[in-house]
């Protein structure tokens, strides 16, 4: 049944997708064909990345790291496309057409995967209420962004830019640059290199590090690396795709003929409407994706959990208290004003860290999804690289596990403490 | 050049069923009182089912023992109005003996009268407060303090601070929300409610060894004849089965009102059909295809189905509060699931209804219209 | 008239060949063969129950012959199945009623965007002007039961011609009217087809009305008997 869905989800994705790609491509005859196989490959594809349910998808590697090198190759392809490939794309539209489907199987299983995590995420979760409400309220939403897009594109007079391969050579880079949890880690590397460098160019300026830059400032930044920024800019890039073909197609003028009598017009006119409204089925339901990709994206972020600290218990910190997977904070310390957090990772692992880090003042941490984020700087870090020492990490205590307790050393914590908040 | 296709469709189609507003109207009342049977059926059982075992789920516990003589019915959560008590000093000691047994759980039961209401009130010991699956705003009872069900609080306004109603002497020290019918209850400390009733519980609610409650609960009853020990699971259980019992039942009803109202229609749809074929001739002739015809007819009872759902919603869900208000004395949160009932339903009946007439509308001979009258 | 006319006029639109229809086991119409040359008006007249009507619904694609072959344009009519039958009706066929047959419901105006609806979309700027030919500007919100019956038969006109088609199908059009409505409404008539060149084929036991068209099809028993030119 969940396998069913999912794959549901996927072929969704796969219409959205390869839909419009094939539809830009003028391919003509065979478009349908070609969709309804895109649909049954990504099923298909979703079916088997899901088979081995519960264990870890052995095929996500394989795929992630295909489909990157195929992204590679395919943005060489479109740039070669502009200087080499272009006069034997306009003599065969077999290469023309080729060029549009691996474009799309570079863009479909990382869409997938994804979207198959998200899902896998969500069921999880089971936290959410009225999912239908929301994804409803996201395809309006979608809806009227996409109407708003293409009345600017009309407006202004955009439509001549609004050409396929326009479209083909700024998909797949936006949608690799804004889409890093297809990349794992690739969001944490991008964010630790702007925040890093950030404080190492205050630092060579000779200039006191944070008193500069107010902590709202650090807010805007962390914003950036959000993963609702990324999603939101996903669906711009499907309404995107939505709009340049809605521009395209609905601002064609219907040819006067002058031999034509008014209902023969009328007749052309209808026909021409209905064919109108076939091609605009698959972005329809790009559209419908949006929802479930917004729904799915929103209901598996929901809100920063900032932990509040409890008394360190005498023993050390029991492993039972640490099994619901959220971040625990306990301050310690002789006048009580310092803070560790133990945290039980999905990996099953257990990480004990000071409440800070060695860039920030000591505001301390949440939780939010699958991250932590610093309450000053807004620096996600993923929960699987807590516990590694660097940058805006929690500095990473050593510690004990016994008797269901984990242990760690008051005293060096308190003096690892010192030294790292001294002169901020 | 615009297209008004759709505009058109529904204007006509507005004029046609406004030609025939008796008809529609009846249309839409048979399908009513099948879509709002429907609908107060599934929100009743389903509130019912919410209720089911939740009083004692709170507590973690998973057995619970009462006297023997007490029947299990409809309204044995309610736990209330038990005639006869227990000692609690005694079968508190006696209980914990059993192997397995964990913890007990001592538990007063019972209702004041309150300005001509029952006031639910339970009783228990504050230790076990804390580990109840309540959400609690507010402190735990201190000494001259106790807790009340959000639904109390929201009828008498009360606020941690407040006076208790019914009793004078104690204040609100915090309010529980837990979903079950505790929501109605003043939660006293033990021993504040075993003034009430003398000393005697009504009950006692035990958390034992998961693994072999059955043979702890005929453990309990061997060495007490009088006591009944039941599993969690088993009331939840004999609950159940009565609700089944019920809800067949009214499936059953509901059934039949919707095969009476799907004869109505039927027979009404027919009428109209029959009505207006010089019309549905006139359309063929101007090139309406079969298709056109039955979708434009199929079209009328998808709107006629679709008032029917809106009103069998609305009244459905009244009914349904109207019967939770005199049977729990509460209202039942309308499940999600109901929303699409009353549609389905209306749906449902208009489509099997309406098949045949549909059919015969797309039969009428084209040729008809040229016959003359 | 000059030598538009020539190239069109002339040609043949409808061929009728031994067509035949049977109900149970009388014969409506026997062995009928008849020809409509492009932009002719031809009258079918005969005593009633002489299978005037159901001649006419057979050209019009409302019922199949027995037997027979119906060539519209060269297509063979039988050979269609109902949806091309239907499309065949929209597209070529206007029908004008004795009883009009306009939709209760519906204003004047209405009526004919439910043609134009059914053939297309409804388009109510030329619905108007369609309308105004008809002499009915100032009745287009009226429903038919507010209309006279040469106004309704009028609407109908209109209703028949919004879609432009080539032949026009008319079944007693005076027939529920007074003399001078029927004058009226065949004068209408003669100066549209003047104005759009269609062809009609018209049914009629009145003599009268007869006179008008080009030439006459006198069915007697379900046969054709003799094929009367009036004034060529």
């Amino acid at each position: 049944m969940e396998a069913l869905r999912i794959a549901f989800l996927h072929g969704l994705v796969a219409i959205a997708l390869v839909g419009p790609l094939v539809w830009l491509a003028g391919s003509g005859r065979g478009r349908a064909a070609v969709v309804a196989l895109a649909l049954a490959g990504g099923v298909a594809g979703a079916l088997f990345a899901y088979a081995p349910a519960g264990s870890r998808l052995p095929m996500e590697t394989v795929l992630l790291k295909g489909g990157t090198a195929w992204a590679g190759l395919c943005l060489l392809l479109a740039v070669m496309d502009v200087t080499v490939l272009g006069t034997l794309r306009r003599r065969y539209p077999a290469v023309r057409l080729g060029m549009v489907l691996a474009l799309a199987a570079t863009i479909l299983p990382l869409d997938g995967i994804d979207l198959v995590r998200q899902v896998r995420t969500l069921v999880f979760m089971k936290e959410t209420s009225a999912p239908w409400a929301w994804a409803g309220l996201g395809l309006l939403a979608a809806a009227a962004s996409g109407w708003l897009i293409s009345w600017v594109f009309r407006r202004f007079g955009a439509r001549r830019y609004a050409t396929m391969w326009s479209y083909l050579l700024v998909a797949p880079v936006v949608r690799l640059a804004i889409q890093p949890s297809v990349i794992p880690n690739l969001e944490s590397i991008v964010s630790r290199v702007a925040h890093d460098g950030m404080h190492v160019l205050v630092l060579l300026i000779q200039l006191p590090d944070h008193a500069y830059l107010s902590s709202g400032v650090w807010t805007a930044i962390g914003l950036v690396f959000m993963s609702t920024t990324g999603l939101l800019l996903n669906v711009a890039v499907y309404v995107g795709v939505a709009a340049f073909v809605l521009v395209r197609q609905a601002s064609k003028p219907l040819p006067l003929r002058e031999d034509e009598n008014p209902a023969q017009r009328r007749r052309r006119w209808t026909t021409l409407k209905t064919q109108r409204r076939l091609t605009f089925l698959p972005i329809y339901v790009a559209m419908a994706m949006f929802a479930v990709l917004a729904y799915t994206t929103w209901a598996a972020t929901g809100t920063p959990k900032t932990p509040t600290p409890a008394t360190l218990p005498a023993g050390g910190i029991e492993v039972a208290s640490l099994a619901d997977g959220e971040l625990h904070s306990y301050v310690f310390g002789r006048s009580s004003d310092k803070r560790v957090i133990a945290i039980h990772k999905p990996d099953g692992s257990y990480s004990v860290c000071l409440d800070a880090c060695l860039v920030c003042p000591p505001d301390g941490y949440a939780r939010f999804g699958t991250d932590l984020f610093c309450l000053y700087c807004g620096t996600p870090i993923p929960l699987g690289t807590v516990g590694q020492p660097g940058g805006c990490n929690p500095i990473p205590l050593t510690f004990t596990q016994s008797a269901g307790r984990l242990v760690f050393d008051q005293t060096q914590a308190e003096v690892a403490w010192q030294g790292a908040n001294s002169g901020k | 050049m615009r297209s008004h296709r759709i505009r058109f469709l529904a204007r006509s189609l507005g004029r046609a069923m406004a030609n025939r507003s008796s008809r529609v109207l009846l249309l839409v009342a048979a399908l009513t009182i099948s879509a709002s049977l429907a609908t107060a059926l599934v929100a009743v059982s389903q509130g019912i089912e919410a209720r089911l075992g939740e009083s004692m789920r709170a507590f973690g516990a998973n057995l619970i023992v009462e006297p023997a003589a007490r029947q299990v019915g409809a309204g044995a959560l309610a736990l209330g109005d038990v005639s006869v008590r227990l000692d609690p000093q005694k079968y508190a000691a006696a209980l914990s003996a059993v192997p397995g047994v964990e913890s007990v759980c001592p538990r007063v039961s019972t209702t004041v009268a309150l300005n001509g209401d029952e006031l639910p009130v339970l009783g228990i010991d504050p230790a076990e407060m804390t580990g109840a699956k309540w959400r609690l705003r507010g402190a735990l009872p201190a000494q001259g303090q106790a807790l009340v069900g959000v639904d109390i609080a929201a009828r008498y306004k009360l606020s941690p601070g407040s006076k208790v109603p019914g009793f004078e002497a104690l204040s609100v020290s915090g309010i529980v929300e837990s979903g079950s019918e505790d929501d109605q209850a003043v939660v006293l400390r033990l021993d504040d409610a075993l003034r009430l009733t003398g000393g005697r519980v009504t009950g006692f609610l035990l958390r034992g060894d998961g693994s072999r409650l059955d043979g702890i609960a005929r453990a309990i009853e061997t060495a007490n004849p009088e006591l009944s020990a039941r599993t969690v699971r088993q009331v939840a259980d004999a609950e159940r089965s009565l609700l089944d019992r019920v809800r067949r039942l009214l499936f059953i009803v509901t059934l039949s009102v919707a095969l009476v109202s799907a004869i109505a229609v039927g027979n009404t749809q027919s009428i109209v059909v029959l009505e207006r074929t010089e019309e549905i001739g006139l359309l063929k002739a101007m090139g309406a295809t079969r298709g056109f015809i039955a979708g434009y007819f199929a079209l009328e009872g998808a709107v006629v189905a679709l008032a029917g759902g809106v009103l069998g919603l609305a009244v459905g869900v009244t009914v349904a509060e109207t019967i939770a208000a005199s049977v729990f004395g509460a209202t039942i949160p309308i499940a999600l699931v109901a929303w699409p009932i009353p549609f389905a339903v209306a749906g449902i009946v208009s489509a099997v209804a309406g098949a045949l007439p549909v059919w015969r509308a797309s039969a009428v001979d084209a040729s008809s219209t040229l016959k003359g009258l | 008239m000059g030598a538009h006319e020539a190239t069109t006029m002339g040609s043949g639109l409808l061929r009728l060949t031994g067509v035949s229809k049977y109900y149970g086991g009388t014969g409506a119409l026997r062995e009928v063969d008849c020809r409509v040359r492009r932009g002719e008006w031809v009258t079918i007249m005969g005593p009633s129950g002489s299978g005037k009507t159901t001649l006419l619904s057979i050209i019009g694609g409302l019922s199949r012959p027995s037997d027979g072959e119906v060539l519209f344009e060269g297509t063979d009519l039988t050979a269609l199945n109902e949806s091309q039958l239907a499309r065949y009706r929209r597209e070529n066929v206007g029908f004008i009623f004795q009883q009009h047959h306009l939709i209760p419901y519906l204003s004047a105006l209405e009526n004919v965007m439910m043609a134009q609806f059914l053939h297309s979309m409804p388009d109510e700027r030329e619905a108007i002007a369609a309308l105004r030919t008809v002499g009915l500007e100032h009745r287009l919100r009226h429903l038919p039961a507010q209309l006279s019956g040469g106004e309704q038969q009028r609407v109908g006109i209109a209703r028949a011609l919004i879609n432009s088609p080539s032949l026009l199908l008319a079944d007693e059009p005076t027939g529920s009217l007074d003399r001078e409505n029927a004058q009226s409404i065949m004068e209408m008539l003669r100066d549209l087809r003047a104005a759009e060149e269609f062809t009609v084929v018209m049914v009629t036991h009145d003599p009268w009305v007869g006179e008008w068209g080009d030439r006459t099809i006198l069915l007697e028993d379900g046969r054709a008997v003799t094929e009367r030119t009036e004034s060529v």
